[in-house]
């Protein structure tokens, strides 16, 4: 099942298509709003959108062209509902290059052994949507770069900076999670601090 | 290593998407330098973490359901479908409704089996060996000898777990540690092939024998079987083909065994 590319036969019908990359549209979805019914709000929306134009789809790789689609559709899901959540990354920003980068002497070995699943999975949630989506789509489905760059419209160039930036902040955060500070605490649902 | 261009290389070198010119000048580097080698590695193992450990959302069954009768509705699926999908969508609340009924109706039953048993062995046995790969507690008993390993094994499990070489040149026996899956201490018995771990986890079962299941999970291969009342579960990176090739000799090894 994950090894089968549907770009290698003429697509069967939306459906087929579809459900095959099903899991990889709510990873996705869910990852970047956080929230179950949310997700699945957000992947079907995207699979209306993506169905109206599934004529024109003539046997390329199903996988990068639906994911776009879901990722589009979770952005216009949160520029709505969480636009704080939207910061713009800038790309060019060499500030953290002063930051001394990987050395010896600090235990980062040890640190990264001891971090168990949940400040792996915090930390990745408390990520920048930008740094997140790249990583999940590398570590997770382990994309090409290629279809990175296609899935988030950006250049090739740009998915290497913003990966290493993104291992490069898990890192830290794994790091400072072994020394006793505070926890980064995950956004509240607006929704649910409103009252009816 | 310190600018951020350099960890950016390094990054795509471990992602393997670095031109190719640059990647050997990393390649040549690394022989002599220790602290490289030290940053590549700690960039894989972060690699490996996130594979591992970060939660994979499969998508509810209430969705694949959506979406599998949207396509099921009409026999011309690119018309019909968006017809079907959009009717789905509008009556979600319904739906919704509905579903939710279901899942409270069969809630005690169904809270034990949201997250399947192999799943959930799966999950398990990925974790089991990133953590001993991980850790420099791979093995407890380290020896190429079976001789050695089986003993040592036997004596704190209560069984004797089958040890049988890979039968690919270039691997060998590493070890064998007493690990933890699935409620039950089992054997992990520890391979090298080239620079690749494999592990062998091994528990006895009262289950009938059970042809080999091969899958791919978070980039490792995973394949189980059972026989002669031992069930055996295999993980490793080397790539599918190879790993095949092990699993078939391995599993043929085992089958001409007679129980013991």
């Amino acid at each position: 099942m994950e090894h089968a590319r549907p770009s290698e036969h003429r697509p069967r019908g939306f459906e087929a298509v579809a459900l095959l990359h099903l899991d990889a549209a709510y990873n996705l979805a869910r990852w970047i709003t956080h929230n179950d019914q949310d997700a699945q709000d957000v992947v079907q929306e995207a699979y209306l959108r993506a169905l109206r134009y599934f004529d024109g789809f003539h046997g390329e790789d199903a996988r990068p062209w639906l994911l776009q689609i879901v990722r589009h559709a979770a952005y216009s899901w949160l520029a709505k509902n969480r636009p704080k959540d939207m910061v713009s990354l800038d790309d060019c920003d060499d500030a953290w290059r002063e930051v001394p980068g990987p050395s010896t002497s600090e235990p980062q070995a040890m640190a990264l052994r001891k971090s168990d699943r949940a400040s792996i999975n915090d930390a990745l949630a408390a990520l920048p949507v930008g740094y997140r989506e790249v990583l999940i789509l590398r570590e997770m489905e382990e994309l090409p770069y290629r279809d990175i760059a296609r899935i988030a419209g950006i250049p090739i160039g740009t998915v290497m900076s913003r990966l290493a930036r993104a291992r490069r902040l898990m890192r830290d955060a794994l790091l400072t999670e072994t020394k006793p500070r505070l926890r980064s605490v995950s956004l509240k649902n607006p929704h649910e601090s409103q009252l009816p | 290593m310190n600018t951020a261009s350099d960890w950016n290389e390094l990054s795509a070198f471990v992602d393997g998407e670095l031109e190719v010119a640059r990647a050997r000048n990393i390649a040549e580097r690394v022989l002599q330098d220790s602290v490289l080698r030290r940053q590549i590695e700690d960039m894989r193992r972060l690699s490996a973490s996130l594979k591992a450990l970060t939660y994979y959302y499969h998508a509810p069954e209430t969705l694949r359901l959506a979406i599998r009768m949207a396509g099921a509705d009409c026999p011309r699926p690119r018309r019909h479908g968006f017809s079907a999908l959009r009717q789905w969508f509008e009556w979600r609340p319904m739906a919704s409704a509905l579903a939710i009924a279901g899942v409270l109706a069969f809630s005690v039953s169904l809270t034990q089996t949201t997250v399947s048993p192999i799943d959930q062995l799966q999950e398990e046995i990925v974790a089991s060996h990133v953590r001993a790969t991980m850790s420099r507690r791979m093995v407890d008993v380290a020896s190429s000898d079976r001789q050695t390993v089986v003993p040592f094994l036997s004596s704190r499990l209560g069984f004797s777990p089958p040890v049988d070489d890979l039968g690919v040149v270039g691997s060998s026996l590493v070890g064998g540690r007493v690990d933890y899956v699935d409620g039950r201490a089992v054997a992990a018995l520890v391979y090298r092939v080239g620079d690749h771990v494999i592990d062998s986890f091994v528990w006895p079962t009262s289950k009938g024998d059970r042809g080999v299941i091969q899958t791919g999970k978070r980039g490792f291969q995973l394949a189980r079987w059972s026989r002669g009342g031992m069930a055996h579960c295999l993980i490793s990176d080397v790539n599918p083909e190879q790993f095949s090739a092990i699993v078939r000799q391995l599993e043929s090894d085992f089958a001409e065994r007679p129980s013991s």
